[in-house]
């Protein structure tokens, strides 16, 4: 970017020199920034930075880097990746109170990745590509190894474009890291990538104190090649790089439920980014129909209705660009009544998962999925749980509304102690309007003394598990279609399905840990014992006792004696 | 093509603009000792070994140095920051993304713009061991390498728990001063560095530098053997020590700093007076061949760097059009042979469902 910069600076100057004119790169970037209230009082805030590269062909992907991050182009191309999908998330996106996100994310990181067809070693280049992902992002991606990846055949299918043969998912791998913290240190790079860093335009809103004050935050970054037009023989590269907030207005908001820029970020908006081919606001108006209504100011210059699975929404829009903005620019909501919330209406597929079990040695996971669709729904559920959590199979029972349902389908990769992770894919034929129970049992394990973390009493983690499922309505579904690169492209996009990949929350257990200053206490111990009944043994063993001839000192003692020894004599002579 | 001959033509115009900025700049002159500096670049390498939210002062002690070395120069990319807990997104802190120095929140140390490189349970006693001395695992990333060379001035700043003789880390290993005095010992046989400025801020801290024999090595610690390093003030909206007092005198010293100052490291030895401190400051200066009064601040806090200037210039050919052209055209045929589509997203067919 700041090379784009400073040739523009320059451009001038090489006109004096030369009749050379500089033709414009074939990429393009957009922003967008979508608000979206929700029935439950909070207030959705979802980011996203999209670059498009049209490449000339394969062979010249990641050369001559214009709007693209080079840091970031290096190491896919290095590593030879064909997807890659990356989130930094804390806290747990409510499904059941906030309908689906435009991406979903599991608690901590999640990484997963295709690789090309013609990679070599694919444990080893994940690794490797791991590692380096772990230096750009600031996050401990690099504890990712075989040890916790898996690569799962029916839940991740490779959502870009592909070339019409079958697609392997053993170029797939996909690992989370439930424990990883999200903070500025990881928000700093990734702002880095963005062709206006945080200089100009809606990233100039992303304050580290207004994000992670927030009830859920997500960072992402999705790579995957696209079609370039409908006929699809030509490639693009997408970038997208996603934060999602979710505000609690309770807490934020001062009585009142109204929201404006100003209020959420800390700061207005000053423009958009000049490199950016479209700068948008959209803030979803749907609720103003049926819940609490409220009034936007300034008043939005274009009103979007959406139709989509059959669901109507609507969306103001505001174009940064075209608003002419002098100074700072705010967009304010102002409610009609103070607090008043939604009708909330639970999206059709969502669940929940918890710990069961006794004692130091039995534990069993237990997921609930809840289907409110009025007719059966193919769903498909993956477990990853990690190679010290020892899972049984024949534990595993799926009760649907009381009654014992068989899975359509199984895949279980049992794992080895550090080297594999517990794989287990199960999909399933969800009744209709049920509640479907998948239960499982697992034992609690000893680790190896220098396996423990620092904290091992703070318990261990488990990944979430991810639900699949093509939904039939568009209800509470925020994701964009699968051909569209951007928020606007979700517009009345209705499609044969909705994707939807939830994920639960992750469980922590509390392992039988051991007293880790129990040897320095027995050394302790042992070692006083040694030193007391060594010292009188030695005595006893290497001494030999013997009479000694005594003499003036001890002349009354022995004269005393003398007279107790005859008087004695006397007595047993008398008896 | 064009793209080349844009190429060209920028470099064209920066050669141009060196020349007439190395001509306008011969009249100038260079002061004296920034000729005479021997490094050629700077480094710092910045630990906390602490975990726990009780130990926030020991965040915010490296975070305070942090803050100073990167405001006076040193790039991101030539600190390589190493803490072991999350204070700033901490449930328990109820200022989120802050790490302060002082309960009235002066100067937030985190600030909005940190990279950290090892963090959690990355931090060990073998990573740091291997950091210094270079001997890191293949695709170790460069932001987790200590890239220095012979002409570094690196500086080296720990803090955490100590006693006589070693450095906890995380409360389940610790560093001894004679494995930290061997690291160090190879970084200077592997010509790691020029010169080190070693700091640290923990109980019994000199012991920790007294075992040292490699050369161009000035320490400093925040107590000798026997004594306890105290911490500043408690912030009682968050319950815990905020800082340490040593860091805090020398954060209050270096905030007074700027790249062009002419403090000298013999300035900063004495930040922390022992009414101050209540700890004493301990220095170790035989190792140190230059006279620390000399020795400005910037020579490990910031970053100077003594530029060459050259007027030889540079020739750059382009590559022909046509064979650039030819080449890219073969490339186009072999893509278009094929045809792309989307692939399904939920195995539909494989579960057999209508």
């Amino acid at each position: 970017m700041r090379g784009a910069l400073y040739a523009s600076v320059f451009i001038s100057f090489i006109h004096l020199f030369f009749s050379v004119t500089c033709v414009p790169q074939n990429d393009y970037f957009d922003e967008e920034l979508l608000l979206k209230p929700l029935p439950s009082g909070h207030v959705f805030a979802y980011f996203q930075f999209t670059t498009i590269w049209d490449l000339e062909s394969e062979a010249t992907f990641y050369q001559h880097y214009h709007l693209f991050p080079r840091a970031l182009g290096e190491i896919v191309g290095w590593y030879n990746v064909q997807e890659l999908h990356i989130s930094l998330t804390a806290g747990l996106w409510r499904y059941e109170h906030w309908g689906y996100p435009v991406h979903d994310a599991a608690p901590g990181a999640e990484m997963w990745a295709w690789f090309k067809e013609d990679t070599k070693n694919v444990d080893t280049t994940w690794r490797e590509l791991a590692g380096a992902l772990s230096g750009l992002l600031c996050a401990s991606l690099n504890s990712i190894d075989a040890s916790n990846s898996l690569n799962p055949e029916f839940t991740f299918q490779l959502p870009g474009r592909v070339s019409s043969r079958a697609v392997n998912s053993s170029y797939l791998r996909y690992a989370t890291l439930p424990r990883e913290i999200v903070c500025t240190e990881n928000l700093t790079p990734w702002k880095k990538l963005l062709p206006c860093d945080a200089k100009k335009g809606l990233s100039t809103l992303l304050n580290a104190g207004h994000i992670y004050n927030t009830n859920y935050h997500s960072l992402g970054i999705h790579l995957r090649p696209v079609c370039r037009d409908s006929n699809c023989s030509q490639i693009s590269v997408e970038l997208r790089q996603t934060l999602s907030l979710v505000y609690d207005m309770v807490i934020l908001g001062i009585g009142n439920q109204d929201f404006s820029i100003k209020k959420l970020f800390g700061i207005g908006l000053s423009g958009a980014c000049p490199l950016a081919t479209m700068s948008n606001i959209y803030i979803d108006t749907t609720l103003n129909e049926t819940g609490a209504s409220f009034k936007l100011s300034p008043p939005p210059p274009a009103v979007i209705a959406s139709s989509r699975g059959g669901y109507e929404s609507k969306f103001a829009v505001y174009d940064v660009k075209a608003l002419g903005i002098d100074g700072m620019f705010n967009i304010a909501a102002f409610y009609s009544s103070p607090r008043v919330h939604g009708v909330n209406l639970p999206p059709v597929l969502y669940a929940n998962r918890y710990i069961i079990g006794y004692g130091q040695e039995y534990g069993g996971i237990v997921t609930k999925v809840y289907n409110g669709l009025w007719k059966p729904l193919d769903v498909v559920y993956l477990e990853n749980i990690p190679w010290f959590i020892p899972l049984y199979l024949h534990t595993l029972k799926i009760v649907a509304n009381g009654k014992e349902i068989k899975p359509l389908l199984k895949r279980y990769i049992p794992g080895k102690a550090r080297t594999r992770p517990y794989y287990l894919e199960v999909a399933l034929r969800l009744p209709a309007r049920s509640t479907t129970e998948i239960y499982i049992e697992f034992d609690y394990v000893f680790l190896k003394w220098q396996e423990y973390p620092p904290d091992a009493n703070h318990g261990f983690y488990i990944g979430a598990a991810i639900i699949t499922a093509l939904l039939p309505v568009g209800r509470n579904y925020t994701g964009l279609p699968q051909d569209g690169s951007t928020i606007s492209s979700s517009f009345n996009a209705s499609r044969d399905g909705y994707l939807v990949q939830i994920r639960t929350e992750t469980l922590i257990i509390t392992m039988p840990t051991p007293d880790f200053s129990m040897p320095y206490n027995v050394i302790c111990l042992a070692c006083t014992v040694v030193a007391l009944a060594f010292g009188p043994l030695h005595n006893m063993t290497t001494k030999r006792l013997r009479l000694k001839d005594e003499g003036g000192q001890n002349h009354l003692i022995s004269l005393l004696k003398s007279a107790f020894k005859r008087s004695s004599e006397k007595k047993e002579k008398r008896s | 093509m064009k793209n080349m001959t844009y190429g060209v033509a920028n470099i064209l115009v920066i050669l141009i603009l060196m020349l007439v900025s190395s001509i306008s700049s011969i009249h100038r002159s260079l002061p004296e000792d920034f000729l005479q500096a021997g490094h050629t670049n700077n480094w710092a390498v910045l630990v906390d070994t602490s975990r726990f939210w009780f130990n926030y002062r020991h965040v915010a002690n490296v975070l305070s140095i942090y803050r100073s070395v990167k405001r006076l120069g040193i790039p991101d990319s030539q600190i390589i920051l190493i803490i072991a807990d999350d204070m700033a997104c901490n449930p328990r802190n109820p200022r989120p993304a802050t790490v302060f120095n002082n309960a009235n929140q002066h100067i937030n140390v985190y600030g909005d713009d940190v990279e950290v490189d090892y963090r959690g349970y990355e931090v060990t006693v073998e990573n740091f061991v291997r950091l210094l001395t270079g001997r890191l695992p293949p695709g170790t990333p460069r932001s987790k390498q200590l890239l220095t060379d012979e002409g570094s001035n690196v500086l080296v700043y720990l803090t955490g728990h100590g006693g006589d003789g070693f450095l906890k880390f995380q409360d389940s290993e610790e560093v001894t001063s004679q494995e930290l005095a061997d690291a160090v010992e190879q970084m200077w046989q592997k010509r790691r560095y020029h010169e080190m400025f070693f700091m640290i801020d923990t109980c019994q801290g000199a012991s920790l530098y007294e075992k040292f024999y490699s050369p161009n090595i000035l320490a400093v610690a925040s107590s000798l053997v026997g004594e306890d390093s105290l911490s500043h003030h408690v912030d009682p909206a968050i319950g815990v020590y905020i800082i340490d007092r040593y860091t805090y005198y020398a954060l209050d010293f270096l905030e007074r700093v700027e790249p062009d100052s002419t403090k000298t490291m013999g300035e900063f030895l004495s930040v922390c007076p022992k009414r101050a401190c209540i700890s004493t400051v301990g220095v170790r200066k035989d190792l140190f061949p230059r006279d620390p009064h000399k020795v400005p601040i910037t020579d490990f806090f910031g970053s100077l760097r003594p530029v060459e200037l050259t007027l030889s210039g540079l020739n750059v050919t382009a590559m022909s059009r046509t064979q650039n052209q030819s080449r890219r055209e073969e490339l186009k045929r072999k893509v278009s042979d094929r045809s792309l589509q989307y692939a399904k997203q939920f195995p539909t067919s494989k579960l057999g469902s209508s």
